[in-house]
């Protein structure tokens, strides 16, 4: 099995692509009453035209923020202190917010953790899918409402004429985050960023969001960044992944290879986390511990407290990221070996 | 929702019937009215005459249902002075009142919504504080206290402004500020805090990820939202207004109902003070099925037909 799949792995067909949105060094900072704290520290992302990125981490490591951060869309307060975020050959911490606002909904799609909450319950489903269309396509408002009938139709809403005059109330979770995807997508992305789109619904509804997602991806030739803390939906649905801990990438891979040869030890503790048919219940162990707040955040290794294997070395310097092949990166003084 | 509308109707009835009722009560239990228009020492005969000429020698009881078979057939009664219907008298001051009233209601429902709209958007600015302190101060201040003042500055002092009175517009303008800043500096914090409750949910996150120019963002997406409980509170007040604008035309001498219902209380002229309250009553009832109506209107997650409450 893992010899037919890694032939998808393969890295000289990556190094061919450019990436479409490249993030260095990225780090944001917060405003808060303890004065500022700096929740997102340097990190570098890579997506590739139309490859899906999983970010996974534990609850508070930074996920949302970064994401935040690359749209420009961080609550007052947030700013970002430092990095690039190459699109299309541009910074987009340079442009303007017009610049920025032509860019959102536009080229760069992003659907949210609480679809509930996440759409307006004055506005009709039609209207808040048909605005993206409005915004950034010049189109006539019948154009606009027969335009948005199809996407309802694409995201698998049935009777597109009926829900496009509904209420958000009028919509259960799972077609509410069927909406908010139609919505993203509306101007045909070049890039989606889900952040934990299915982590608010049900399992059965989880895995055909999962499943719209990627069938989207394919149809419109998207990229898409997935974040999640939950493993099991990186397996399903990423090709690339990053792993984060306490505001830092810690180890970069495919998806093949973190699950079969995780190098930092805190991608073993997520992947021993998991339930496997081939483990007894017994050994499912979460790893002992929690993450560090923002405020307890060190230069040196933050996965110091919980790690096995932690030396003199692994205090005072930040990790520097180990390039062990051309796709994959790990940022750990004593990584675990390659196999 | 014919049910509804019924069910709205039979409860404003009930309303109206309890505020006639306890008017009608306390009217007779606080003072006979025959000291105020005749002398001490009017023989009795002569003050037996007027009793029975207004039905007051009848029993309290008696009374009440003659009184409530009146206003069933559409007649309010005659005022012991004039000799005028109180109907007559009310209405013919319902203008002036109606002037005033309006025109402090539209002024600071404008620019109460709109100041505490800027003063969230600007959260924490000199704005905002400058603004919230403003509010804060004119709405706890006592409306009569806030007239003098005006009265002494722009009137005493500065001899712009004519103290009484409602000859020209200019004779609106101090009655009209006094009412208006009390409530527009309500009507603002409401909506201030309406508006950063809105501007901190989701939703906005998802208009801005769309793309959605800020003042798209605030006109459509938030103030329709931030909309909903701002109209209620402002419906609250128009109860609130009726009852300054009382205060206030009599401090300014505004020649409104208002006022027409101080002296009229002085005197216990029980028609004219019978029927201003009854009117009042209705405003604010039809004011509250206004606000309900709106309120269905605004929030689509609230049916008229009250099902989904
Ligand atoms: N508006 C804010 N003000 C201050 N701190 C914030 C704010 N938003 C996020 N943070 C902090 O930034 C850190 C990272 O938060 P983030 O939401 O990115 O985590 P996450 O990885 O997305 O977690 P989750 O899985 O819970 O969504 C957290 O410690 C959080 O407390
Ligand atoms: S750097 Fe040291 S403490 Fe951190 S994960 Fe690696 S071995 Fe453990
Ligand atoms: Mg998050």
């Amino acid at each position: 099995m893992s010899d037919s799949l890694k032939i998808k792995s393969d890295p000289s067909d990556e190094i061919a692509q450019t990436p479409l949105l490249e993030v260095r060094g990225l780090s944001v900072v917060f405003d808060t009453p303890d004065g500022p704290q700096e929740v997102v520290d340097q990190v570098d992302l890579k997506v590739c035209a139309g490859r899906t990125l999983g970010l996974v981490g534990e609850s508070g490591s930074g996920k949302s923020v970064t994401c935040l951060g690359v749209m420009r869309l961080l609550d007052t307060g947030g700013r970002v202190t430092s990095g690039e975020v190459m699109f299309e050959g541009r910074d987009l911490l340079k442009n303007t917010e017009e610049e920025m606002e032509a860019l959102r909904g536009c080229k760069i799609g992003m659907v949210f953790q609480d679809p509930m909450v996440s759409l307006n319950p004055v506005r009709t489903i039609g209207w808040q899918i048909s605005e993206s269309l409005r915004l950034h396509r010049n189109l006539s408002k019948a154009a606009a409402k027969h335009r948005t009938m199809e996407l309802l139709d694409l995201v698998g809403i049935p009777e597109p004429k009926t829900r496009y005059a509904e209420y958000p109330h009028q919509f259960s979770g799972g077609m509410s985050q069927r909406a908010m995807i139609a919505m993203a997508i509306a101007c045909q992305p070049k890039l989606l960023i889900a952040d934990e789109p299915t982590t608010a619904l049900d399992v059965t509804i989880q895995a055909q969001i999962l499943e719209l997602l990627s069938d989207l991806k394919k149809e419109l030739d998207m990229a898409l960044i997935l974040i999640t803390h939950d493993l099991g939906v990186i397996a399903e649905a990423a090709d690339d992944v990053a792993v984060m801990y306490a505001g830092r990438v810690v180890e970069e891979a495919s998806v093949l290879d973190l699950f079969d040869n995780p190098l930092h030890h805190y991608t073993l503790g997520l992947l021993n986390s998991l339930p496997r048919i081939d483990r007894s219940v017994d050994r499912l162990n979460a790893i002992e511990g929690t993450a560090p707040p923002p405020q307890d955040f060190v230069e040196g290794c933050r996965f110091e407290s919980r790690c096995g294997h932690c030396s003199d070395h692994c205090y005072g310097v930040r990790p520097s990221f180990n390039q062990v092949s051309a796709t994959r990166r790990v940022a750990c003084m004593h990584p675990r070996e390659m196999t | 929702m014919t049910r509804y509308i019924l069910i709205k109707i039979l409860r404003s009835v009930f309303t109206l019937w309890i505020v006639v009722s306890a008017v009608f009560l306390v009217l007779r239990a606080s003072g006979d009215p025959i000291y105020s228009v005749f002398s001490l020492g009017t023989p009795e005969a002569t003050l037996d005459v007027f009793r029975a000429k207004w039905g007051i020698d009848k029993s309290i009881f008696e009374q009440y249902l003659i009184y409530l078979n009146d206003i069933i057939h559409g007649d309010f009664g005659t005022s012991f002075f004039d000799g005028q219907p109180a109907w007559d008298l009310v209405v013919a001051r319902l203008p002036k009142t109606l002037l005033l009233g309006g025109t402090t209601f539209v002024i600071s429902v404008v620019a109460g919504v709109l100041l505490g709209a800027f003063a969230a958007l600007k959260r924490g600015t000199f704005w905002d504080r400058g603004i919230m302190t403003a509010a804060v101060a004119s709405f706890s201040m006592p409306s009569y206290f806030l007239a003098l003042m005006l009265i002494l500055f722009f009137s005493l002092e500065l001899r712009w402004l004519p103290t009484a009175g409602a000859e020209t517009w200019k004779h609106l303008i101090l009655p009209a500020t006094t009412l208006g800043l009390t409530l527009s500096g309500s009507i603002a914090r409401f909506t201030r805090s309406a508006m950063l409750e809105v501007l901190r949910k989701s939703y906005m996150r998802t208009a801005r990820a769309k793309g959605a120019p800020r003042w798209r963002q605030i006109a459509w997406h938030a103030l329709p939202n931030a909309a909903i409980p701002t109209v209620t509170v402002i419906g609250f007040q128009l109860g609130w207004l009726i009852g300054g604008s009382v205060v206030i035309e009599t401090v300014f001498a505004w020649p409104g109902a208002g006022r027409l219902f101080i002296t009229s209380v002085g005197v216990r002229d029980f028609a004219v003070v019978q029927l201003f309250i009854l009117m009042v009553a209705s405003t604010v009832i039809i004011a509250n099925l206004l606000v309900d109506i709106l309120y269905g209107y605004l929030d689509p997650r609230i049916s008229v037909t009250g099902d989904n409450k």
